[in-house]
């Protein structure tokens, strides 16, 4: 833990990892962007398309950066096993929906991670590797159909429309208020620009991360 | 003394009675000097099977039939009001081709419909044509007949629209030939009025060349003037035919792309032909499945069967699309769900930050009020 000025703060994300975070911000801007106006047809296909495109590399490079972290990282492997699902989630999170209704008791005290953010972080992950796969198949255009009939092309279609809604709905607008809202954060939880975030907020949010490397229970 | 006309039955006015009568002798001459003018065309016109052949040595009917003349909305024309340059009888020249512009322009006294079609067709493809002195390019009698001309609303005339289709045909014959096996030409001979015939999609006196972009049947705006019908649910409706396709085109890259200009990108016709369109179910059809690879390897060298597995014109919102409706439909249950999950989190989460404050608050012993 340091002190920054008069605050406390703990170390919540390294700067390798915010700047995963910022690639990822920025693709997935450019492909919710882009995607919209193809979808709504708001501009010529052909530049929409190609930036769209090029949004989509960036994405699946930033998507291989990241698993090359797991890999080779000791932290980024601690915090991707903190982001492994745990029963005792499930009872934390209905523990902490009864609590915020009722107020009785203590709240549930999380781990590093909340089962909303694992929720989260499963989801990109779920969501964009789908939208990566049907994406390079959008991609090759008809080429596909010497391989897939019509119907499955239109069903990678279906599928990239409507995973690009919900990934919408999921990550930015719940993301958003996660990180600019929720748990005290407003005006916003710093932690993707700085890496840091108040000690006290995290210790509120994290009650249960007694040790920052011990991380996935919630206890 | 002149003496009054005695009262009429009925009790219309003497002074009225001698309108009516004076107007009677005034229709009556002018009647004879009518018929007087035309009876001397007709002594050689109005004779059965007078023609002359040119030098061309094609014979050239020159009969006309009085009554039929009467019978059109020309019937109070004399044959030289049209036929101008006539001034002597018999006639020494072939009298140049009449012109309609003599009467039909905007701002004409001569009773003629006032509009500014005459100008449209100058700009047509056939205006040109015949401004250009192409022999072949047809003027206003072409279409509209000569001396039985009828409102388009007549179904004897030219121009209503059943007989349209014969019409053009007279010159595109081998289109003509092509729309009557379509299903378009089909349904018009059995009576079907909605169905298309060639000024629905080409205009009237505003055709124009494909290639122009101004023309109906331009590639980039083809898909506008089959929505003319296709989109319209009322009319679709009694044929049982898809009103979507229009917006299932609009949607897919075809339709986008050539929205935004790209011309190559299939259009409606690019599959389904523009003349000779038939059913899917008809296996002479370009669409039908069995011929859809060669229709679809006309801009994709090596389509193949693949092509034909599932629908072109899908609408994930219709249950007839099968498994892409049911995988859209979950999509959706899961955003919706989504959605009242993040609203349900937003407020438990203000709730219990409202909650916290309160408790705080109480917990300082001082009410807001006493802290402010």
């Amino acid at each position: 833990m340091k002190k920054t000025g008069s605050e406390e703060t703990v170390e919540r994300m390294s700067s390798w990892q915010r700047v995963e975070h910022g690639l990822l911000m920025l693709w997935v801007l450019l492909l919710v962007a882009t995607g919209l106006a193809r979808h709504y047809n708001l501009a010529a296909p052909d530049g929409i398309i190609a930036t769209h495109k090029l949004a989509a590399i960036g994405l699946i490079a930033t998507g291989l950066i990241h698993l090359a972290g797991i890999i080779l990282s000791k932290r980024h492997k601690e915090d991707f096993r903190g982001l492994a699902f745990h029963c005792s989630d499930c009872r934390c999170a209905w523990r902490g929906i009864a609590n915020e209704i009722t107020g009785r008791g203590e709240p549930p005290a999380y781990g590093r991670f909340t089962p909303m953010q694992k929720l989260q972080y499963w989801g990109i992950v779920a969501g964009c590797s789908l939208m990566a796969i049907s994406g390079a198949v959008l991609w090759s255009g008809p080429n596909t159909l010497a391989f897939l009939p019509l119907w499955g092309r239109n069903l990678v279609l279906t599928i990239h429309s409507n995973q690009a809604q919900l990934i919408f709905v999921l990550l930015i607008l719940w993301h958003l208020y996660d990180v600019h809202v929720a748990g005290g954060n407003f005006p916003m939880n710093p932690a993707w620009l700085t890496g840091k975030m108040k000690s006290s907020i995290y210790n509120t949010q994290h009650r249960g991360n007694g040790n920052d490397r011990e991380e996935g229970k919630a206890v | 003394m002149m003496r009054r006309l005695p009262d009429i039955a009925g009790g219309i006015p003497r002074r009225g009675a001698s309108v009516l009568v004076l107007g009677l002798v005034a229709l009556f001459v002018a009647g004879a000097v009518w018929g007087q003018e035309d009876t001397r065309c007709l002594d050689c016109h109005g004779k059965p099977g007078f023609k002359k052949v040119l030098p061309s040595g094609r014979t050239l009917d020159l009969f006309v039939e009085p009554t039929l003349l009467r019978l059109s909305v020309h019937k109070d024309k004399h044959c030289v009001d049209c036929h101008a340059d006539v001034n002597e009888v018999p006639h020494k020249e072939i009298p140049q081709k009449v012109n309609c512009r003599k009467c039909h322009y905007q701002g004409n006294t001569e009773g003629a419909p006032q509009t500014g079609r005459y100008l449209e067709f100058d700009n047509s493809v056939h205006g040109k044509a015949l401004k250009a002195g192409n022999p072949k390019a047809p003027a206003c009698q072409d279409c509209h007949g000569d001396h039985f001309i009828l409102p388009g609303s007549d179904p004897r005339s030219n121009v209503s629209r059943s007989n349209i289709p014969q019409v053009c045909g007279g010159c595109h014959l081998q289109i003509y030939g092509q729309y009557r096996e379509s299903i378009h030409g089909k349904a018009m001979a059995s009576g079907v009025k909605d169905a298309p015939v060639c000024t629905d999609c080409h205009g009237e006196h505003t055709i124009a060349r494909p290639e122009d972009r101004t023309s109906s049947v331009n590639p980039g705006r083809v898909a506008n003037t089959c929505a003319k019908c296709h989109a319209k649910v009322v009319i679709m409706k009694k044929y049982g035919i898809n009103s979507e396709q229009v917006a299932t085109y609009e949607e897919s890259f075809h339709g986008i792309a050539n929205e935004f200009g790209v011309l190559k990108a299939a259009n409606c016709a690019s599959c389904h032909t523009a003349h000779d369109i038939l059913p899917p179910d008809d296996p002479r059809s370009t669409v039908n499945p069995k011929n859809i690879p060669k229709t679809c390897g006309k801009c994709h060298p090596g389509a193949n069967a693949n092509f034909a597995k599932g629908r072109i014109h899908i609408d994930a919102k219709d249950p007839s699309a099968g498994i892409v409706y049911w995988v859209a439909l979950g999509f959706k249950v899961l955003t919706v769900s989504t959605l009242l999950g993040l609203f349900l989190h937003i407020g438990l989460d203000l709730f219990r930050q409202i909650r916290t404050r309160k408790e705080k608050d109480g917990g300082n012993g001082k009410t807001g009020e006493e802290r402010s």
